[in-house]
């Protein structure tokens, strides 16, 4: 594989690395295992996988992003591309000169001035002295502090400290850049600054690899992409391509309520019920009739209340409500709004509330079930027979292209003239 | 060796790191540098109030009270620095973690610049102590300049010494404690406020306790003006070697994890 691409040009290899860390109640067993690594008998710990079996090549000149949600492992990869974190497996060829920001903060003194912060900060990344002199005038004038260059830092605004930061770190020698997340700071007229800065690096043939959550900046200047999904390479490809793969499951996420969150015993909020009549069991089943807890949009649904009077009660009201994850209320109905009287109920029964087809989009929603007298006194006096609040979880999945929120409704385009 | 380049190739960052570490431990304050020689002084003083009038010395090598607070202040010139390369040297990672997680230097230097940050500090200590003995003496000459001669030893011991500590004590954080404890021992146990005569014959012995040879290296100079014993200098030497070597030889064995505990 080596062969087909120019070995001259190719600046940064990555070959199946993975970095695991061991897990932290196992510390006291940290110092024996140095002197036992050679034995070879230190797989048996516990330990947790930050990032597992990557492998990308970066040719001279690409402008390379990291995108994924927080966690997947960006800021490690670039740790260990920067040499400060090692890998656990496999192994890194950087050719050329690295310059790391990885935080544009640590290290600045905060007694000290912004001008010996500069020397202090340009030594961090491995400058000599007449080499941060050369620099030091082009830094004071790109950070516009003007006079505040020889105030301790500790007077300094936080955007005034950032500034100061990022105008060293743009400054220093290198073929390879790695930046985390650190394009995004300062004020609206800074970051057009720096994002001119990095361009103009672009434009010089220098390689940068980036790791950031601001889609914008990543589609504005890197030509290609690496989505990384807890610590694999999920996408690695062009830049549109692996944005739109990481946006669609962006969105999916989004309206999912996690497991920690289901209310497993359902409970009624309303202390006042009287129990006239009870929930027994409330089930989601699809058009067949079988039991599912995930629906495709557009497929049908019904939602099976089965309850129990312990004397006659004359119709009664049940109502079935939606909700998205963020308390959103998307969908309701009852009998009593479908004008249904159900006469007067006694015994064991059951109620089917049929959706023909359920239009709800990509996401997890709430259900909560409810028997009340009539209309007027569950909304004014909130005295329920029972309710069971928030206590069911159905599960919607949508196609891409059925649009996103929480509604669907068939469309099509048309392109009219003028 | 891998070192040894490394000292070569960051040696602007040494410099810078140790030279903020010294000057902010003073930035701000009215007395400035001044209390560099102050801070010495007032120890070496209370220890010397204690140990010539509440527990009167026993006659021996010490004489006169002047005599032996000179005698003590000596002892304590290379104390001030090994205590403190030791105690700021021991969390030296931990405190300076920000360094160790965002950039690529190496970690060996941490210690080393506080060392040197507490090396800068004894250089204040030494000149108050040629002018306290200037005071009680009247007469100086320039023997005492030897001592930069000692210094780079023991700059490497205490080198050796941080970097042991500071490693060891990213993965097990109760050995920063435990120094504490082990300096006030080292320190009662060694000829610093106690004449060497003494002492028993156990805590004088030079390959035992490095502060046997090293304060003695140091009154010599500075105090009775003389060359140092032979023997002395070898054991110093010695304990430097040793320390130095376990400190290189334990962090090369650790470092690519500490930034992983840290």
């Amino acid at each position: 594989m080596r062969e087909i691409v120019d070995a001259t040009k190719v600046q940064v290899v990555v070959k199946n690395i993975s970095k695991s860390y061991r897990a932290y109640n196992s510390r006291a067993s940290v110092l024996s295992s140095f002197f036992r690594r050679s034995a070879g008998d230190a797989s048996e710990e516990k330990r947790s996988t930050a990032l597992d079996d990557i492998t990308f090549d970066v040719t001279e000149g690409e402008c390379l992003g990291l995108i994924g949600r927080n966690g997947s492992g960006k800021s490690t990869l670039l740790r260990i591309l920067a040499g400060i974190v090692s890998p656990s497996h496999g192994a890194v060829e950087m050719r050329g000169r690295i310059s790391a920001v990885l935080d544009i903060q640590s290290g600045l003194h905060p007694r000290m001035t912004g001008r010996q912060n500069i020397f202090l900060k340009g030594a961090l990344y491995g400058l000599r002295k007449r080499e941060i002199k050369k620099r030091l005038d082009q830094i004071i004038s790109f950070s516009g502090l003007g006079d505040y260059i020889d105030h301790p830092l500790n007077t300094y605004s936080t955007g005034m400290v950032i500034r100061l930061g990022f105008a060293i770190a743009m400054h220093m020698d290198f073929d390879i850049l790695l930046m985390d997340e650190i394009l995004s700071v300062g004020d609206i007229v800074f970051q057009r600054q720096c994002l001119g800065k990095v361009k103009s690096f672009m434009s010089q043939g220098k390689t940068i690899i980036i790791a950031t959550h601001n889609l914008g900046d990543v589609s504005a200047i890197c030509q290609r992409v690496i989505f990384l999904k807890s610590g694999r390479v999920q996408h690695d490809g062009k830049t549109e391509t692996v944005l739109k793969d990481y946006w669609d499951i962006c969105e999916r996420e989004q309206n999912k309520i996690p497991r920690a969150l289901h209310p497993f015993n359902p409970e009624n909020v309303y202390g006042t019920d009287t129990k006239e009549i009870a929930i027994r069991r409330v089930d989601l089943l699809d058009g067949d009739g079988l039991q599912q807890d995930t629906f495709n949009t557009g497929e049908a649904v019904q939602v099976r209340i089965r309850f129990q009077c312990s004397r006659k009660v004359a119709n009664p009201l049940f109502r079935v409500q939606f909700f998205r994850n963020d308390g959103l209320w998307v969908h309701g109905t009852n009998t009593s709004r479908a004008s249904i009287d159900l006469g007067e109920l006694e015994g064991d029964g059951e109620i089917i509330l049929h959706y023909e087809k359920m239009n709800l989009l990509e996401g997890d929603y709430y259900i909560t079930v409810g028997i009340w007298p009539d209309e007027y006194r569950s909304s004014f006096t909130d005295i329920a027979y029972d309710c069971h609040q928030w206590s069911y979880v159905i599960h919607m999945k949508s196609r891409r292209e059925d649009g996103g929120g929480i509604a669907f409704s068939p469309f099509s385009w048309h392109l009219g003239g003028k | 060796m891998h070192i040894l380049k490394e000292l070569l190739e960051s040696r602007f960052l040494i410099w810078t790191l140790s030279v903020y570490d010294f000057r902010s431990q003073y930035l701000g304050s009215m007395l400035g540098f001044l209390w560099a020689m102050i801070k010495p002084l007032v120890m070496a003083g209370i220890y010397v109030l204690i140990f010539s009038s509440v527990i009167p010395p026993e006659n021996g090598s010490a004489g006169s009270t002047s005599q032996f607070g000179l005698y003590v202040f000596a002892g304590m010139l290379p104390w001030f620095v090994i205590q403190e390369s030791v105690q700021r040297g021991s969390t030296v990672l931990l405190d300076q973690a920000h360094l160790v997680r965002h950039h690529n230097i190496p970690l060996h230097i941490l210690p080393l610049h506080i060392v040197i940050s507490a090396t800068v500090s004894g250089l204040y200590a030494i000149i108050v102590f040629m002018a306290v003995k200037l005071f009680f003496v009247h007469e100086i000459n320039p023997f005492f300049l030897l001592i930069v001669f000692a210094l780079p030893a023991q700059i490497l011991f205490c080198w050796g010494l941080a970097m042991l500590i500071s490693t060891a004590n990213v993965f097990i954080r109760d050995i920063s404690h435990l120094t504490m404890a082990m300096l006030t021992i080292w320190f009662f146990a060694s000829p610093i406020v106690f004449a060497v005569d003494n002492l028993p014959w156990y805590l004088t012995l030079p390959w035992l306790n490095p502060l046997v040879s090293l304060t003695a290296i140091y009154r010599d100079l500075l105090l009775f003006q003389r060359i140092p014993h032979l023997v002395d200098i070898i054991f110093f030497s010695l304990h430097t070697l040793v320390v130095l070597a376990a400190g290189t030889v334990f962090y090369q064995r650790t470092y690519k994890e500490v930034v992983d505990w840290v």
